[in-house]
Parts: C-alpha cells; sequence; structure tokens
C-alpha cells in the first residue's frame, strides 16, 4: 500500500484499490487500518469490492475500469507445489490484462532507484517497454538504464571447436554485435525523449529470458522491465521454461511488465 | 573437404616428427601386441589397431600430436567380450567382438558427428578416477598370472581375482625353484619400474617395452646359438604371428547382432573408447608446445572411421591414447605425420621382423603390461583422492569397487550415484538444493572496461558444468576474464578442478582467468579443488582457517607491500559506520582486512558485507574498501562520477560543488558536501589533478576519515592493487592544513 501510494503520487495517476473477496466487518476495519497507516485518503481513491476467483476477477476488473498498472506483491522464489499450480501473482504475469508491477522489495518506496535494466529485443512492443522505463528513470532519477539485447548463442552459426572456428565465432560474433548495436541505437532514438537519461546498452549472448534476470541480479537492478508475452503461457511452460518463465521463477528484483496494447 | 589437409607439407618439420614417431613406434608395437593378448584376441589384433588408427585418424582427425592406437582401458571390456559372447568358444568370440568394435565404431563416428564429445565432461571428476583405477587393477588382476607362467587363475569377480592374483605373486618370491618364465616376466616388471630413474642417457634414447623386447630376444639367441641348453620356455608360452601379415586379417562375425548381450558390449566399448579419447585428447592438448586446441568431435568422428576399419580387419578398437602422445610431444613431435609415421614404422616392424616377434615371451609382455595397469591404479593416485577430502574419497573407492564387481558401465553409475547422494547430503540444510540442472545459471557480459564478467548462479555441479563449459570455451585468447561465483550456493569438485584447469589453459593463452565470491564459501576440504558450499553468515567466523586462491594472493600481495593481512571476520567496525555511505546500511562484518602505515597515516583495505533493507526485503552486498585516518581534519564531502541525472537535478538538498577554473573536473565529477566553502579551498589544483588522472573512484570524508571504493562489488586482485595504489597516493595528498580547520579553531 505504502509502495502503491508512492508510486501514484510519483507518476500522478489515480489510484484504484481492489479487494476480491467477502465484505466482512472485520475486512473493513482492517482495510480502514492498513489505509490509514499508509497514508492514503479514502476520499482519494477509488475502492472496487467484488467476490470471485481472484484472478479472473482481477483481470476483468482490470479491463473494464481500463487500469493503466496493475500493483501486485509477490514473494522471490515461490514453493515448487506453488510454482507449477500458479499464485496470483505469476497467473496474471502469464497473462496480463494490463500492465503489471511485481513488487519483492518495496524499494521502490523510496523516491530514488539505482539502476533499472529493461530489455531491447528487435519487437513491436520494445518500444513501449522502453519508454515505460524512461520514464520511470526519469521519475525515479535512476543512475543507469540498461537496455540488455539478448542474442540465442545459435545465431553465431560457427561452432567453436578448435583455434579457427573460435576465430571465426569471434568474428561472426562482433559483426551480429555491431548490427544489433546499430539496430538498438536506431530503437533507442526511436522512443521519445531518451537523450537525457544515462543509458548503457549491453549486448549478451545468452539464453533469452534467463540471461536478463541473472544480469538484473549481478547489477544490483531494483527494476526489470519486460515486453509482456505474446501469447498466454500455458501450464506446459513451466515445465520447459522460456522467456518469461525464467524469471517468474526467481526473480531478480522488482518486475514490471508493460502491456499497452491491451 | 580436401582429404590431405591435415599434412602438413612443411619439410623443414618431416625430419623431427621422423624421428618422434619412430621412438613411439618402438612402445607402440610391444604394447599393441602385448593389449592385444591381455584382451583375450590374436596378438596381431592390437597391431592392426595401431596401423589403421595411426594412418586414419592423422589423415582425418582434428588433433596435432595425439597418437592413436589400442588403448589399456578397452582390455577389460574386449576380454569380457570374447568371453562372455564365444560362450567358451574364444575364437568364436573373438568373430563377434569384432562385429560389435565395428558398430561402436559407428556409434563413436555419430558422437563426433552430433558433436556429444562435450558430454565426457560431464562425468564427476572422482567417478572417472575411480574408473581408470578400476580398469587398472582388472588389468593387473588379469595378468600377473600370465607374468608368472601359471595356469589361468578363475575367481567368482575381479576383486576376488585380484586378491589371488597378488597372493599368488608374493607365493612366487617364496619359490625355491623359479621358472625361466616367471623369471623373464619379473624381470620385465621390475625394468619398467626402475627404468624411468636410470639416468643414462644413451639407455633412454629407445623406451623401455623395447628393451625388453630387445633383451627377450637376445635371451632366445642365446640359447640358440651359445647355449648347449634347449630354450627353457615352451611354445605355448610365446606370442605366435603369422608368417604373413595378410594371414592375420579376420573378417567379422555378424551373427549375434540381435542379441541383447552383443549391444551391451557395444555401449561399453564405446563409452569406454569415448572417455578413454576425450580425457587423452584433452590431457595431450595441455602438453602441446604450440597451445593448439584440438578439434575435438572432429577427431572422434576420424576414431570412429578407424575403429571401424580396424575392427572389419580383425584389429581391436582405435583410441586416442596418452602415454605413447606424450611420448611422441617430447620428443618434439610438431603434428599428426608423426602418428602417420609411427604406424608406417611398425607395419615396417612386423613384416620385417615377424620371425623374431614370436621369441618374444608372453611374460615379458605382461610385465609391460601390469606397469600401466600399475600406473592408472598407482597409490599416488589414492593419495591424491584422499586430499581431494573424505567425500571424494568415498566416491571414489565406491567407483572402483562397482568397477571391480560389477563391470565398467555399473561402476560408472554407481559412482554418479554416490555423488549425487554425497551432494544432496552436503546441501541437506540449504533451501534450493535440486536446482533443475537444465537450466541455464551462467551469464557472459563485457563490462565497460573491456573485460569479460562471467556469473554463474545456484549450484555449479557437474550435472550443468557443460554451461559453464560452453562460455568459457567462447571465449577468445588475449583476454581478462573475472569469473564470479558469489551467487552460487554449492561449486562441486568437478567443476572447481576443472576451473583451475582452464585457469592454466588461459594463462598459456595471454589470457587471465580470475576468480572471485569465493570467500564466503566454506570448502569440504584442503584441497583446491574441494567443493564449496555458501555459508550462512553465523558459521563464518569458526571455520575461517582455509584460505582461498584470492586470500593467498592477498597475503603474497600483502607481503610484499609490507601490510599485514588478516582473513578473519570482524564484527564491530566502528570507523565505516560514520560514514554517509553506510548511513543507511547495516555493516554486517569485514574480513580480508590489510592493516598497513603510509606516512605516518594508519589505512585499511578490506572486503565489507553489508545489508540494505530489512527482513524479507533485506538484500546482501559486497564491497572493497579503503580507508585511512587523516592527519587533520577535512571537511566532509562525497566525489562520484557525475551521471546525466546528478546534473538534471540535485539529490537531498546537497547540490554538485563546482570549483572555480576547473569546469572539466566539476562536469565529470559529482562533488557533494555541506561545507562548499572549506571544500572549494581543501580541492586544490594538486588534488583535481590527480583525480582527474585517475579512473573513477567513489570517495568519501567523514571529517576525520577517508574511505575509497571503486565497484559495487569485490574488487579482482588487479582491482585491489588499484585501489591500494590509489588509496596510497591519496593519502599523500589529502591532509592539507586548512584555514577554517587550523589548529587553534578546534
Amino acid at each position: 500500500m505504502h509502495e502503491a501510494r508512492r508510486i501514484a503520487e510519483n507518476l500522478n495517476a489515480e489510484l484504484t484499490l481492489i479487494h476480491v473477496g467477502e465484505q466482512r466487518k472485520e475486512d473493513l476495519d482492517l482495510f480502514d487500518e492498513i489505509l490509514e497507516s499508509a497514508g492514503i485518503v479514502k476520499e482519494d481513491v477509488k475502492i472496487i469490492w467484488k467476490k470471485g476467483k481472484t484472478v479472473k476477477v482481477l483481470y476483468d476488473t482490470c479491463k473494464e475500469e481500463k487500469i493503466d498498472l496493475l500493483i501486485l506483491g509477490a514473494i522471490q522464489h515461490e514453493a515448487v507445489l506453488n510454482y507449477y499450480l500458479g499464485s496470483v501473482a505469476r497467473s496474471l504475469s502469464r497473462n496480463p490484462p494490463c500492465s503489471l508491477l511485481l513488487i519483492i522489495d518495496p524499494k521502490m518506496a523510496r523516491s530514488k532507484l539505482n539502476s533499472i535494466v529493461v530489455n531491447g529485443h528487435q519487437h513491436l512492443k520494445t518500444k513501449d517497454s522502453l519508454s515505460v522505463a524512461f520514464e520511470f528513470s526519469r521519475k525515479y532519477e535512476a543512475n543507469n538504464v540498461f537496455v540488455v539485447e539478448e542474442i540465442s548463442p545459435k545465431k553465431v552459426k560457427t561452432k567453436i571447436e578448435d583455434n579457427n572456428s573460435l576465430e571465426f565465432a569471434q568474428k561472426e560474433k562482433e559483426n551480429i554485435l555491431r548490427s544489433e548495436n546499430a539496430k538498438l541505437d536506431l530503437l533507442i532514438k526511436s522512443v521519445p525523449q531518451s537523450e537525457d537519461i544515462s543509458i548503457k546498452k549491453k549486448i549478451v549472448f545468452g539464453k533469452r529470458g534467463y540471461s536478463i534476470g541473472h544480469f538484473a541480479e549481478v547489477k544490483n537492478a531494483d527494476l526489470l522491465v519486460l515486453n509482456s508475452p505474446d501469447k498466454k503461457l500455458g501450464f506446459l511452460d513451466r515445465f520447459f521454461p522460456n522467456d518469461l518463465e525464467y524469471i517468474l521463477s526467481d526473480l531478480p528484483c522488482n518486475l514490471l511488465i508493460v502491456d499497452k496494447n491491451v | 573437404m580436401s582429404l590431405l589437409s591435415n599434412i602438413n607439407f612443411d619439410f623443414k618439420s618431416i625430419p623431427k616428427n621422423l624421428s618422434a614417431a619412430f621412438v613411439v613406434s618402438l612402445i607402440a608395437l610391444p604394447l599393441g601386441l602385448g593389449l592385444a593378448i591381455a584382451s583375450g584376441v590374436p596378438p596381431m589384433a592390437g597391431i592392426i589397431s595401431v596401423i589403421v588408427g595411426g594412418i586414419i585418424v592423422s589423415l582425418f582427425g582434428g588433433s596435432y600430436v595425439t597418437i592413436t592406437g589400442p588403448g589399456n582401458g578397452l582390455v577389460v571390456v574386449i576380454l569380457l567380450a570374447v568371453t562372455s559372447l564365444g560362450g567358451g568358444d574364444l575364437w568364436l568370440g573373438y568373430l563377434y567382438t569384432l562385429a560389435a568394435i565395428v558398430c561402436s565404431g559407428i556409434a563413436l563416428y555419430l558422437i563426433g558427428l552430433f558433436r556429444l564429445g562435450n558430454l565426457s565432461d560431464a562425468f564427476p571428476s572422482a567417478t572417472i578416477q575411480g574408473l581408470l583405477s578400476g580398469i587398472g587393477l582388472i588389468i593387473i588382476a588379469k595378468q600377473i598370472h600370465v607374468l608368472l607362467g601359471f595356469a589361468e587363475v578363475t575367481a567368482p569377480n575381479n576383486l576376488l581375482l585380484l586378491w589371488e592374483s597378488i597372493a599368488s605373486f608374493i607365493d612366487f618370491v617364496d619359490y625355491e625353484e623359479t621358472p625361466w618364465i616367471g623369471m623373464i616376466g619379473v624381470l620385465s616388471l621390475t625394468w619398467m619400474f626402475i627404468f624411468p630413474r636410470l639416468r643414462l642417457k644413451y639407455l633412454r634414447e629407445v623406451p623401455a617395452p623395447m628393451w625388453i623386447v630387445i633383451g627377450v630376444i637376445g635371451f632366445h639367441f642365446y640359447f640358440q646359438f651359445f647355449s648347449a641348453n634347449e630354450y627353457p620356455i615352451a611354445d605355448e608360452f610365446l606370442i605366435s604371428i603369422p608368417n604373413s601379415f595378410l594371414d592375420s586379417i579376420v573378417y567379422p562375425s555378424f551373427s549375434k547382432i540381435f542379441h541383447f548381450d552383443f549391444w551391451i558390449i557395444v555401449i561399453s566399448i564405446t563409452l569406454i573408447a569415448a572417455i578413454e579419447s576425450l580425457l587423452s585428447i584433452k590431457a595431450i592438448d595441455k602438453l602441446d608446445s604450440e597451445n593448439r586446441r584440438s578439434n575435438t568431435n572432429k577427431d572422434l568422428k576420424a576414431i570412429g572411421i578407424a575403429t571401424s576399419i580396424s575392427g572389419f580387419l580383425g584389429g581391436l578398437p582405435v583410441v586416442a591414447v596418452i602415454a605413447r602422445s606424450s611420448v611422441n610431444v617430447n620428443h618434439s613431435a610438431s603434428n599428426s605425420s608423426s602418428n602417420f609415421f609411427h604406424a608406417g614404422f611398425v607395419l615396417v616392424f612386423v613384416v620385417l621382423f615377424s620371425n623374431y616377434l614370436n621369441m618374444i615371451p608372453l611374460s615379458a609382455l605382461a610385465g609391460i603390461l601390469v606397469y600401466t595397469g600399475y600406473r592408472l591404479a598407482s597409490p599416488a593416485h589414492f593419495r591424491k583422492m584422499y586430499k581431494w577430502g573424505k567425500d571424494q574419497f568415498v566416491i571414489y573407492l565406491a567407483t572402483i569397487l562397482g568397477t571391480l564387481l560389477f563391470g565398467l558401465i555399473s561402476g560408472v553409475l554407481i559412482g554418479i550415484l554416490f555423488t549425487l547422494i554425497v551432494q544432496i547430503i552436503l546441501l541437506r540444510k540449504q533451501s534450493q538444493s535440486f536446482t533443475n540442472p537444465f537450466r541455464p545459471n551462467t551469464l557472459l557480459f563485457q563490462e565497460e572496461d573491456g573485460k569479460l564478467f562471467l556469473s554463474v548462479k545456484g549450484n555449479a555441479t557437474f550435472l550443468n558444468y557443460l554451461n559453464l563449459k560452453r562460455k568459457l570455451d567462447s571465449i577468445p585468447p588475449k583476454h581478462h576474464v573475472i569469473l564470479d561465483l558469489s551467487l552460487t550456493n554449492f561449486v562441486d569438485n568437478s567443476v572447481m578442478e576443472n576451473i583451475f584447469q582452464y585457469q592454466l589453459d588461459f594463462k598459456k593463452n595471454d589470457s587471465i582467468l580470475e576468480i572471485i565470491g569465493l570467500d564466503a564459501h566454506e570448502r569440504t576440504s584442503n584441497h583446491p579443488f574441494a567443493a564449496r558450499k555458501y555459508l550462512k553468515l553465523t558459521s563464518i567466523v569458526s571455520k575461517s582457517g582455509l584460505i582461498t586462491v584470492r586470500q593467498q594472493k592477498l597475503k603474497e600481495f600483502a607481503k610484499e607491500i609490507n601490510w599485514s593481512f588478516k582473513t578473519n571476520p570482524i564484527k564491530q567496525i566502528d570507523e565505516l559506520e560514520k560514514f554517509r555511505f553506510f548511513k543507511f546500511k547495516q555493516i554486517d562484518h569485514a574480513y580480508n582486512i590489510f592493516k598497513g602505515e603510509h606516512n605516518g597515516v594508519k589505512l585499511k583495505l578490506m572486503d565489507v558485507d553489508f545489508y540494505e533493507g530489512e527482513l524479507t526485503t533485506r538484500e546482501r552486498h559486497k564491497l572493497t574498501i579503503f580507508t585511512f585516518k587523516l592527519k587533520n581534519r577535512i571537511p566532509e564531502f562525497r566525489l562520484d562520477q557525475e551521471r546525466i541525472f546528478d546534473r538534471i537535478a540535485g539529490f537531498a538538498g546537497l547540490k554538485d560543488i563546482s570549483i572555480p577554473g576547473h569546469e572539466d573536473f566539476s562536469k565529470r565529477f559529482l562533488l557533494r558536501g555541506k561545507d562548499e566553502e572549506t571544500i572549494k579551498e581543501y580541492f586544490s589544483d594538486q588534488l583535481i589533478l590527480f583525480f582527474e588522472s585517475n579512473s573513477y573512484y567513489h570517495v568519501e570524508s567523514n571529517g576525520t576519515s577517508i574511505m575509497v571504493f571503486r565497484k559495487q562489488r569485490l574488487a579482482t586482485i588487479s582491482e585491489i592493487k588499484a585501489l591500494a595504489f590509489f588509496g596510497v597516493q591519496l593519502i599523500e595528498r589529502s591532509s592539507p592544513v586548512l584555514r577554517n580547520y587550523a589548529p587553534e579553531n578546534k
């Protein structure tokens, strides 16, 4: 709640609280207490009480109310069973109704973030993610914004087997780096107001989805900004993790999933 | 692909390769005969393997100075195959085994084709060592009775057989009347043992096995020409080679191809051949004076082709062999032509001298073989494994026993099972013991200063070592790599051993591999390859007796510059807490502490562990900090690299102080502090020049002391040296007497 208020204040946004469950007396009292401690004036915010399955209610409400950003608390690692069956936060991030912020530590409550990591894949959605990341970095005065593009090692055609192939592979890698760097530059330039932010580009050869999470952990990032998944992630993806699942199974820091199109 | 692309037609290199090939062939000939006899197949099978292997692999292979031929690891498998497939009929068993060899050659080719050669790195080190020692013991067990000239000793399993053999060997020493055959065997074995200790230069020009061959042939001639007595060794104890080389060629029989046993044998041959070859290739690459990296997959394909052809012609499987290859390197072979020539020499020997070879008693060859078995299972190996730690020793012994009692593949499986059990026991209290081994766990990227940063997460064990290996293999020469293991929970022996091997390899290629982040890990033993387990903080204090390589290096550095160095963690670090940097952070402990003095100023350099946040959001950070006490009081300030945001907005009311006349400095550095006037006085031209001419450091003063650090992680050895140098320079410039803080004002 504290963080939600701070974030809303920081972004000049209207705060909507969604409570799923029955509206019992003790719940109401507790709720008021929480609001008070978080410094939220009841009249300033919109409160929605609904009953039903948490995930579904949240999903539908977000769509109905045209909410821009849904904030959820999450824990870093989930118990094995929970992971495979899915918690509220995780299920929503697999198929987000709108942009989604998973908070694992309340650093966002601070007025300043140290560093933000954002993905830089060649994808239509990336532009949105970048602009959101830049906006956050401006609002939170982040020192560094790392734009990380992950390139699958399979893109390097040469297989490293001996000195010669190592040399070839290295040259090929450098070529890819150069062209990707140029593409990334274009992409960043296409995002408005990117000039006044200290942006660091990082092109990493590694498994997509996994590497960016590991990078965020190494750099002690405070916020990781990602594109929303292209398709709904199903049950099988948890056994054969890809992209987003790597990060969801082991959250390195707060995670923001940007979904502007919906 | 040009077939002859591997042959170097550099004529200058031919003489030295020829001479190396000659020496190698002198070993290959007796060893080939001996390995074949030990495998229960005709002696010429070994020679065919030498010739086919040498020719094919030198033409199609991807290695440079490796020698190929029959390998000692396969003796055990082939012997088992011949006895079990033939059902008592050794000749029939031999024909079936040849078919299995042809099939495993194809399998080896496929392993190379699909680039699965790397998989051999996924076996735990202790298990591989145990497998090799087990093979050595089996060779000893099977050969001692041949060496003594006894009839075959039988026992229900190899362990008992080993026992019986050693017992009979001890009995033999007490014999009153020793038969000649046993005498020759014992002499040959003794010769193999003392030969490496002989210092006679001319004697050593010819390898030990060849001396034995020359000796026993000479012995035969003595009886033939000078002695009145009969040659005391019966024909059945002598090698029998067909008079014509072509007579020794036998074709395989594929009629058992639909039997289950047949395929078990094929798998065994393939597995052992692949492991033995890959281990040898890896080891030989380390010896290569030109630091070339062999193309292991290409080599495996060639070895596969050679094995199939050898099998078709009645020969043993072909593998890359370490002992002959190292002799090859020692005699300054420079390319694969020596492998080709050595096969040629062996061919010439058997064609020209087959009559003389028939004079060699089996026991003489058994002596050579027992020695190779001893080399695989020597007490030195047991000592080495014991030093690796008790856990590894248990795995090693379990693998040996498994190999002796149940066979090679079962032995390997038992070893892997034990490794997993040991790791589970070690990790029983850690939450994340069972991470998915197929999940990626490595990240490699280039830092701003051009160094490569390789970080590993979670459990680094033999199961996911290939991830790390692939990353390390992709690093070209002449790079500085920082391997950060601080995010790992557990690093096992196999990974540690391989990392240390890589460190040596990198050194040869003018690269540097620095390991950081292991200081907070507990070791399972005192050995450098010992497994590391991440420690919860409470236990770090009690178990700090053992030190890491980084700490060792730091110690040396401390000695060099006459500072004291202690690894013990200290909980109370009051002087740091006064710095603004730590105002919202909680210092847990400091360790790896340097203490010294410069110009009468006391200084400290240490790794600091601290927390940010509380409870569930608590995050742990590590930092290497240089700090010293000032002689005079100076203003409080903080100096950082200026970033774009700092330029746009001031932070917490402390804005960037610009020093008049130093616009560039003010632009590049962010200087913050309350007492602006004094700070301006403090930052003299000389001090500013000093900051400008060095890299960016975070420099912070709390009035009475200064602290300096570079990056928000532990520093590497070289970074620590740079930090220490920067700090010392700073001491010389940082204590001017200031007007406002002059002693009389105090």
